[in-house]
């Protein structure tokens, strides 16, 4: 970490200080600083860069730009800002992209959502609003949503209009004596769900690929800023519902840190409890979609069966099975009821006496390996490069886990390891969400042993400890907060005005997206065939892909 | 009059029609046990309408021709296909005694056009005005070329072994013996049929997950109904080819009749289902690599053993 | 051989042919799984509520509305849309009423809305019909403290009257007078005052 001073200390900083214990936290003062110190950070070892997140402050006339850079094998995280003008025509900076690969999608969004021009970039175009948007940069805080909301159904037409010019020249553009052609591998096909792939190629060989996302865009980050602290969970579980709770602990952890709340024993080790669950509910999805890619739907019926068991626990906890608004600040919503973990070991017996039979059939199966031993393969250089994580990096060898590099709720009491795959490739990504499903139930439980010892012992008290006071208004302030998602690294960046109701902006970073980014780079040279196999190896979500 | 209901009865069109209503049913009943699942429930006894209610919607649906498709071959196709797959039931032997035409040369006819089908299928796909089409259609192609050779001399096995085309003295000839010394090639053809007719792991040109629906992407309504008419006649036609050629048609215990031919058609049906739910699907290359380094190879390795045998155990016969 | 490898795993996925099915209950007309804090339909009660309008502010989507009632206090009773209604269950956390809750989602109905053809938005609202027999009970009780109101206020205005006039009579030098009697019986003893300008 004192490198990273060191090299901070040769340039113009507001401030430079210690933030959590893997984190230090700088503001340059002139923005123009920002490609210097990204080349020697680059240098010293922080080669990836998470995510980059403009605020918009109004009052200040300024544009705050976050930038957040890890290194993923030593554990040093930079948090980087400057600020920069923040009228439309000189809202400028220099893009990262020629030097971090993975800033590429990050400042495309920031130039979508907020008006941010990056200099230099190889291909600066609108990403999730599509190019025909009426009124740019919906995020700032002087968009007029009623406006544009008149001006899309008045210019319909037009909209329309530009589409079909857009497919029309698909072709045009090609040599007319080559067999190349642009196919849509697109939104209404039973395997992509909600994404556009528009697929270039010549007969079954694919030469190019480039993602066209956007089609559930419920512009997630803008509805929390409408809603007060606690309303707000409703939208941050949207991020991808399968998965929700782990996506609600990481705002709330972020909301409670700047309202300096500590909460009970108890309902930290709910929210992993909670946590493991909903991360096996989601990995059961994972698995038997990867086999669904591939043409085989008994994988996927079988892991309906157990996963209904998870479910009924769920149910009985919070009243729904999916979007179950289980984690409020502060702790965890509801009371436990001992009788509910009675449920929980009757799923956790349904697993254990099943997944004998799924490993060796499907894990081990021998067709699965013909398809998925060669292909998708990603180095372990590529995932520090493209800022991958969960899931995918630890299956090409980088061991980097959250729940054990930075451990939130009541992770670091519990005994897990990192678990890693060396070859990188598409089957070795399938080995390694069933090995990560295997430990999660074993964290459930050790997280349900230790629950039940410490109530009959008294030192816990179910129905009354779940939950601490939060003020309804928040003091002026920002936070991190940093969550293993089942799908790979939640980043929260959450700031609030002074006497705050709502959010003033709540940024997520969303693993999917970085995953998406890579699809051209994997699938140079591949067949048609193989395009649903690695769409489907990289677990991608297309809900926190377009938020 | 004889004729007439040969063609429209039994062994024709409403034979075809309730054989393919049974099957689908089949398919889906027993598939559903194998995915922990239940299967169509509701209508009828254990959901055997369901099927009957499915086709008689597909009929009354409207068959939507797309701008830009070549009309001979997007609407007249279909019905081609339809008529060239009911042919074969012609030359089996459904039951003692019972052939619709006892020709010497029925084996060769009912191969060849069991061959033929695949090429009516591509110039459906062709004739769509869409790139998934066209990409199926290429698919069935090169997939029916590498698999129809094994098939062939798996299929022409038996003839070797009997030395005659003509199906029913292939079954009346058929003992235990001879199934024994058949059946590698009875393991050949099974293989080569999942490539034929488009099953797991071979459904390539049907792969729903890659390229939308294959060859059958624009089709809808009436249209669709035919191609999937004739797609089932191909089952009925190469399973009844399995049965006859290998398993000895008619012959049971105790009694001799149809009803052991249809046992044995579904016994067949069974096995390929359950391979169907345990296995995923591989690529058009792997595939090609699989027919033409091992299969065709194994295919004439089989040819030799046929004779080897027809010498030592069948002179004289 | 893959071939072998390939029939082992076919007959392992053949033996679920013989385990029984979980599916055995025919979730039309019976729920599988129904515990108590299960989020269903809304069941408003309108005599607790007491108009507070907490959960309309909390909703996240907007699915609630109050419905006006003709009364003074506690006047506005919540309605919901379930059609918009995303069933979180953030209106039953913050209802303020004790011991029962006046908006209860947990142990809802799970089937609000199977059966029959939905031709009309108005079968998607849970509506609150409060009996005309309720109205008049709770107008009649706005009344009676009305009234009640009133005559208090009467009251003290006259007596905070008489006490100005006492103090105003001492001002002046006058014995005290005797305390009148203020129950509305006339005073007996009192001097017949003769109108002036009358008898010339």
């Amino acid at each position: 970490m004192q490198k990273i001073k060191d090299i901070l200390a040769a340039f113009e900083t507001a401030y430079v200080e210690d933030y959590k214990k893997i984190w230090i936290k700088a503001k340059l003062i002139q923005s123009s600083d920002l490609l210097a110190v990204a080349q020697a950070l680059k240098t010293e070892g922080l080669r990836s860069l998470s995510t980059v997140s403009p605020t918009d402050f109004i009052d200040e006339d300024v544009m705050e730009m976050n930038y957040f850079f890890e290194d993923l094998i030593t554990k040093r995280n930079l948090w980087l800002k400057c600020e920069i003008p923040r009228e439309r025509e000189r809202c400028k900076i220099d893009s990262l992209t020629p030097l971090f690969a993975s800033a590429n999608w990050h400042e495309r969004e920031a130039f979508s959502m907020f008006g941010v021009i990056f200099e230099n970039h190889p291909d600066l175009r609108e990403i999730i609003v599509s190019e025909d948007f009426i009124g740019k940069a919906p995020f700032r805080k002087d968009f007029d949503w009623l406006k544009h909301e008149e001006d899309s159904l008045k210019n319909m037409q037009l909209i329309v209009d530009a589409f079909k010019e857009e497919q029309a020249t698909n072709e045009v553009n090609l040599d007319p004596d080559s067999s190349e052609t642009v196919l849509n591998w697109g939104p209404t096909h039973p395997a992509s769900g909600p994404i556009r792939l528009k697929v270039h190629c010549d007969g079954e060989e694919v030469i190019s690929v480039d993602p066209d996302i956007g089609y559930v865009w419920r512009a997630l980050e803008h509805l929390v800023t409408q809603k007060d602290f606690v309303g707000a969970i409703v939208a941050v579980e949207r991020l991808c519902f399968m998965d929700n709770i782990n996506s609600m602990t990481g705002y709330c952890m972020a909301v409670e840190e700047i309202a300096d709340v500590e909460i009970t024993e108890f309902a930290k080790w709910m929210r992993v409890l909670l946590g493991e669950v909903a991360r096996v509910s989601s990995h059961f999805m994972g698995l038997g979609g990867f086999f669904n890619n591939m043409g085989l739907h008994t994988l996927g019926m079988w892991n309906m069966d157990t996963r209904e068991f998870f479910l009924d626990f769920l149910e009985s906890y919070s009243g729904a099975r999916i979007a179950t608004a289980a984690i409020e600040p502060g702790g965890v919503r509801y009371g436990l009821d001992m009788s509910m973990l009675d449920e929980l070991q009757k799923a956790i017996e349904k697993f254990d006496s099943d997944i004998g039979e799924v490993e060796a059939i499907f894990v081990k199966n021998p067709t699965m390996k013909l398809r998925a031993k060669k292909v998708g393969v990603i180095t372990a250089d590529e995932v520090l490069e493209f800022g991958l994580s969960g899931i995918v990096a630890r299956g090409s060898g980088v061991k980097t886990d959250i729940r054990i590099d930075e451990p939130y709720a009541a992770y670091a009491q519990v005994d897990m390891e990192y678990i890693t795959r060396d070859a990188g490739a598409s089957q070795d990504r399938f080995v390694m969400l069933f090995e990560d499903l295997k430990q999660s139930v074993k964290i459930i439980k050790q997280a349900k042993k230790h629950i039940e010892d410490e109530v009959a012992s008294g030192a816990f008290n179910p129905t009354k400890d779940h939950m601490v006071k939060v003020p309804k208004k928040l003091p002026k302030g920002e936070a991190i907060s940093r969550v293993e998602w089942a799908r790979g690294e939640v980043l929260m960046h959450l700031v609030t005005e002074d006497k705050a109701k709502s959010p003033y902006r709540l940024k997520m970073r969303a693993p999917s997206f970085n995953h998406t980014m890579m699809l051209d780079h994997l699938l140079k040279g591949k067949t048609l065939s193989d395009i649903p196999l690695i769409f489907g190896s990289l677990y991608i979500c297309q809900g926190d892909l377009d938020r | 009059m004889e004729t007439m209901i040969q063609a429209f009865v039994f062994p024709g069109l409403v034979y075809v029609l309730l054989w393919t209503v049974l099957l689908f049913w089949f398919f889906r009943k027993f598939m559903a046990p194998l995915h922990k699942r239940v299967g169509p429930h509701f209508n009828g006894p254990a959901g055997s309408y369901q099927t009957l209610f499915d086709l008689s919607k597909l009929l009354t649906k409207e068959s939507i021709t797309p701008v830009g498709v070549n009309p001979y071959l997007f609407s007249m196709m279909p019905i081609i296909a339809v008529i060239i797959a009911m042919l074969p039931a012609a030359f089996v032997p459904w039951s003692k005694g019972f052939v619709v035409v006892n020709t010497d040369y029925g084996l060769l006819a009912m191969i060849v056009l069991i061959g033929i089908e695949p090429f009516v299928l591509f110039l459906t796909g062709f004739g769509s005005n869409n790139k998934y089409s066209f990409l199926g259609g290429v698919r069935v192609i090169t997939q029916s070329i590498s698999m129809e050779t094994s098939f062939f001399m798996a299929a022409l096995s038996p003839a070797l072994l009997f030395g005659t085309l003509n199906m029913t003295t292939i079954v009346e000839s058929s003992s235990w013996l001879s199934f024994l010394v058949l059946f590698p090639g009875f393991v050949l053809y099974f293989i080569a049929l999942l490539g034929l007719l488009e099953q797991p792991p071979f459904n390539i040109p049907d792969a729903e997950q890659e390229i939308v629906y294959g060859l059958y992407t624009e089709y809808s309504g009436t249209n669709y109904f035919m191609l999937k008419l004739a797609e089932f006649a191909e089952f009925m036609a190469v399973f009844a080819g399995a049965a006859t050629l290998f398993l000895g048609a008619y012959k049971g215990i105790g009694f001799d009749s149809y009803f052991w031919f249809f046992m044995k058609m579904l016994g067949i049906a069974i096995m390929m289902m359950t391979l169907r739910a345990a296995t995923p699907r591989i690529t058009l290359k792997q595939m090609l690599h699989f027919s033409w380094h091992y299969m065709v190879p194994i295919s004439l390795v089989n040819v030799a053993w046929i004779m080897l045998a027809k010498a030592l155990f069948f002179t004289g016969a | 051989m893959i071939l072998f490898d390939i029939i082992n795993r076919t007959v392992r996925v053949a033996k679920a042919l013989f385990v029984k099915s979980p599916a055995q209950i025919d979730v039309r007309y019976e729920s599988m799984h129904a515990p108590e804090r299960y989020r269903g339909e809304h069941r408003v009660d309108y005599e607790t509520c007491i108009g507070c309008d907490a959960c309309n502010k909390i909703c996240p989507t907007h699915a609630i509305t109050m419905k006006e009632l003709p009364f003074k206090k506690q006047n506005i009773v919540p309605e919901v849309n379930l059609s918009v209604c995303i069933f979180c269950g953030l209106c039953e956390d913050v209802c303020p009423t004790k011991p029962e809750k006046s908006i209860v989602l947990s142990g809802g109905r799970y089937d609000m809305l199977s059966g029959g053809w939905h031709e009309d938005q108005s079968d998607f609202w849970v509506n609150v019909d409060i009996p005309q027999s309720y109205i008049d009970s709770r107008l009649e009780e706005e009344e009676a403290t009305r009234v009640k109101k009133e005559l208090a206020a009467k009251k003290k205005a006259a007596e905070k009257e008489a006490a100005q006039k006492a103090k105003a009579a001492e001002e002046a030098g006058e014995a005290p007078q005797e305390s009148k009697i203020l129950d509305g019986t006339p005073d007996f003893n009192a001097p017949i005052i003769e109108e002036e300008g009358e008898t010339k």
